[in-house]
């Protein structure tokens, strides 16, 4: 039996085979070039914008909300509100606290307007 | 500064194929079953580099190592897919050959016969075999090309060469 690598050499399809042109090669060194992807700077402008509005409209939504609950929760019996005041009128105070521990004292008449 | 960096990207890519890609193709060329098959894996393997063009490390000996092995594991991958297929299309044109008389034919036949027992290697023992056999790579260099160990080529240097020599024998004894 002859050895291996000579019956490989013999049938080696690179030494029979003519391969792939220059032109070939070329074809395939573009295609391979063409596909890389294009690096483009990221727009960052929008995005950011888009962002900060979200986030202001974000926490002036929570801000409302909690003041609403605040000024639900101070609020005093309706009986209170409505009694005999002698002929003046009736005023009722609103408190609360805010989250950094300011008070807030808010005094309205009967029709829930700030004095 | 991007456009910069793209440019810089295209050079290299550019340098890794001008630099590698023939010999890229030889490889492939023994490692796939048709000359397509062997162009697809080549530009597959730069595929690749165009898609993780950080991961190629520098340096021409580091780079050919990177790209071989690249081409190796696609070859494997490849091979996995068709491997049902293929051997069972091997063991009826094997079949055929031993049916064969000894025309003047049978050295184009021979040769086939050791090709297709070659194909039937599994593809880091059948790189092995080829980088060894026919490109004359020495063993501790295939380790660094394929990324194992000097005992796992030896390993597959020898198995890969005792089939060989059966797949031979066989086609030699069916024919004499």
């Amino acid at each position: 039996m002859r050895d291996l690598r000579s019956e490989l050499l013999r049938s080696d399809p690179v030494a029979r085979e003519v391969g792939p042109s220059p032109a070939d090669f070329d074809l395939m060194r573009r295609r391979i070039l063409s596909s890389r992807p294009v690096v483009t700077p990221r727009r960052v402008g929008p995005r950011l914008v888009l962002a900060l509005v979200l986030s202001v409209v974000a926490v002036n939504g929570a801000l409302v909300t909690r003041s609403r609950l605040s000024l639900g929760r101070s609020d005093p019996p309706r009986d209170a509100l409505v009694g005999d005041t002698g002929g003046e009128v009736a005023l009722r105070q609103v408190q609360y606290r805010t989250p950094g521990g300011t008070r807030v004292f808010w005094t309205l008449n009967p029709n829930l307007e700030v004095r | 500064m991007y456009k910069k960096v793209g440019a810089s990207a295209d050079m290299r890519l550019a340098d890794l194929f001008d630099a590698h890609s023939g010999r890229l193709y030889r490889l492939a060329r023994r490692l796939a079953a048709t000359p397509e098959e062997a162009r697809d894996l080549v530009q597959e393997t730069f595929l690749r580099v165009v898609r993780a063009p950080n991961s190629v490390p520098s340096g021409p000996v580091a780079e050919e190592a990177w790209l071989v092995r690249i081409l190796v594991n696609l070859s494997r991958d490849q091979w996995r897919r068709r491997t049902s297929r293929r051997r069972l299309e091997a063991l009826h044109q094997a079949h055929s050959w031993t049916l064969a008389s000894a025309d003047p034919e049978s050295a184009v036949i021979a040769q086939t016969t050791v090709w297709r027992a070659l194909q039937m290697l599994a593809p880091r023992r059948r790189a092995a075999i080829v980088l060894h056999e026919l490109e004359g790579v020495g063993v501790a260099q295939i380790a660094r090309l394929l990324g194992v160990s000097l005992v796992t080529v030896r390993w597959h240097l020898s198995r890969g060469r005792r089939e060989l020599a059966r797949a031979i024998a066989n086609y030699e004894e069916d024919h004499s």
